[in-house]
């Protein structure tokens, strides 16, 4: 057997729970950059092969066998009722806070979106979209919260990095005319790092 | 501005917030978030309140403190500013909107990137996955880690409603099942100790048991569990969850 077919067999086996660069390397013995090289690989073989309806999605290193976008419709067809249920504007806005200004309490994410987000947060948490990072070291020792790996699946992403861009001339004009609300993503993190609790 | 009166037709539940709403109607009156006038969103806002017809506490709430803020914001515009002695530093006088269009600046960015976040779960619904595969009944289970919270049990459980969801037969005949929670208990203790290596929670849930079934099962685990009669394993979060007879229990009779 070939060692691309070990990579894909793995791969298989893994289903949606995916697998990571250090699992097939417990598993096969191949050294990581061969993996990460198999891999890409394997995506590039995919994705020319027009008769192949599969392809890897991957998030951070987790690597996952997936269906091609072009055969959705055909799949939906096969299942009957819709699959998949999409997330509240609710629970949109919450992830959206949390993703780009991670780490930060509920109170914060209370004040961006005027209305309490409690329950919705509580949601995303048994979603598993969302976790506890933390907590900071102030009075009551707020929660702090962050995404979670199966938040970037969730969304294709493929590291925090990949999320689109915001609108950051309107979060400074923001900073500038209430200063006080402490807008601003960089000024918000570097204070934070002073006083945060790794648990 | 237009000046056409729309006849009211929003329901609170159509928004988000108070900011939600003030977003709206701003867009709607195409006016400068960087220079609201603000008398006349106040008026809109407060006739919106007005012709609510279903005010529930916990969210209108917050909605009136809105309105506090608009009318606060109002009625420093009304009141005579006094003039400014010297002329060098006209940088102090703050503009009474400020907070609020920060507010708003703020809270739009966040709306516009779960708008983004939207188009993102949509791409990667056209993208399907396979469940991971099971260990094989004759292999040794690897090494499992001890625990889980009742969060993990919790999204087991919700994945196999939304799972019974997607298979649900069109039609279904409604037969009263009457198993309580001490029944089911003896039952599934009993399927365990015909399964020396124990068995996946989700396979205690058939697709077409009710409702009240799913509970009762899910209650009889809990409890099972609190009794130390039987133990829970994952190997990693999001992995199926395995339920084993305690040893001490396998002995007995039941």
């Amino acid at each position: 057997m070939t060692n691309i077919e070990q990579i894909e067999g793995l791969l298989f086996v893994a289903g949606d729970e995916g697998i990571t660069v250090a699992e097939i390397e417990h598993a096969t013995g191949f050294a990581k950059p061969a993996i990460t090289t198999m891999l890409t690989e394997l995506a590039t073989r995919y994705e020319q092969d027009e008769d192949s309806a599969l392809m890897i999605l991957s998030t951070e290193n987790t690597y996952r066998l997936a269906t091609k976008a072009a055969v959705a419709p055909v799949l939906k067809r096969y299942f009957e009722a819709p699959l998949t249920t999409s997330l509240s504007q609710a629970s949109l806005e919450v992830l959206a806070i949390i993703a780009y200004r991670q780490p930060l309490t509920r109170i914060e994410i209370d004040e961006i979106r005027g209305v309490h987000s409690g329950s919705t947060i509580q949601k995303l948490v048994l979603r598993q979209l969302v976790t506890e990072t933390g907590r900071l070291n102030e009075p009551g020792r707020p929660i702090l919260y962050g995404t979670t790996e199966l938040f970037l699946d969730y969304f294709g992403l493929k590291s925090l990095d990949d999320l689109p861009a915001i609108d950051l001339a309107a979060l400074s004009d923001a900073e500038h005319l209430a200063p006080e609300t402490n807008l601003f993503l960089n000024a918000f993190q570097d204070k934070l790092k002073g006083n945060r609790e790794e648990n | 501005m237009t000046d056409e009166q729309q006849p009211i037709t929003i329901k609170i539940s159509e928004f988000e917030g108070p900011l939600d709403l003030l977003l709206h109607l701003i867009r709607q009156n195409k006016m400068d978030i960087y220079d609201i006038p603000i008398a006349a969103i106040t008026q809109q806002y407060l006739d919106y309140l007005h012709s609510m017809r279903a005010l529930k506490l916990d969210i209108v709430g917050d909605y009136l403190v809105m309105a506090a803020t608009l009318m606060t914001i109002k009625s420093r515009f009304l009141l005579p500013q006094p003039e400014p002695e010297d002329d060098e530093d006209l940088e102090d006088d703050t503009d009474p909107r400020d907070s609020l269009v920060a507010e708003l600046l703020a809270y739009k960015v966040y709306q516009e990137a779960a708008g983004e976040l939207r188009t993102k779960e949509q791409e990667r619904h056209q993208h399907f996955t396979r469940e991971a595969m099971l260990v094989p009944a004759d292999l040794s289970a690897p090494k499992l880690t001890a625990g889980i919270t009742l969060d993990d049990l919790q999204a087991a459980f919700r994945q196999l409603v939304a799972k019974r969801r997607r298979v649900r037969p069109l039609t279904k005949t409604v037969v009263a099942e009457t198993v309580n929670i001490d029944e089911r208990m003896v039952q599934i203790t009993t399927q365990l100790q015909q399964q020396p290596h124990g068995m996946d929670f989700a396979d205690l849930f058939t697709v077409s048991a009710s409702d009240e079934m799913l509970v009762t099962t899910f209650m009889a685990v809990l409890e099972l569990t609190k009794q130390d009669q039987v133990s829970l394993q994952q190997a990693a979060p999001l992995t199926p969850i395995h339920l084993y007879l305690r040893q001490d229990e396998q002995h007995d009779e039941h």
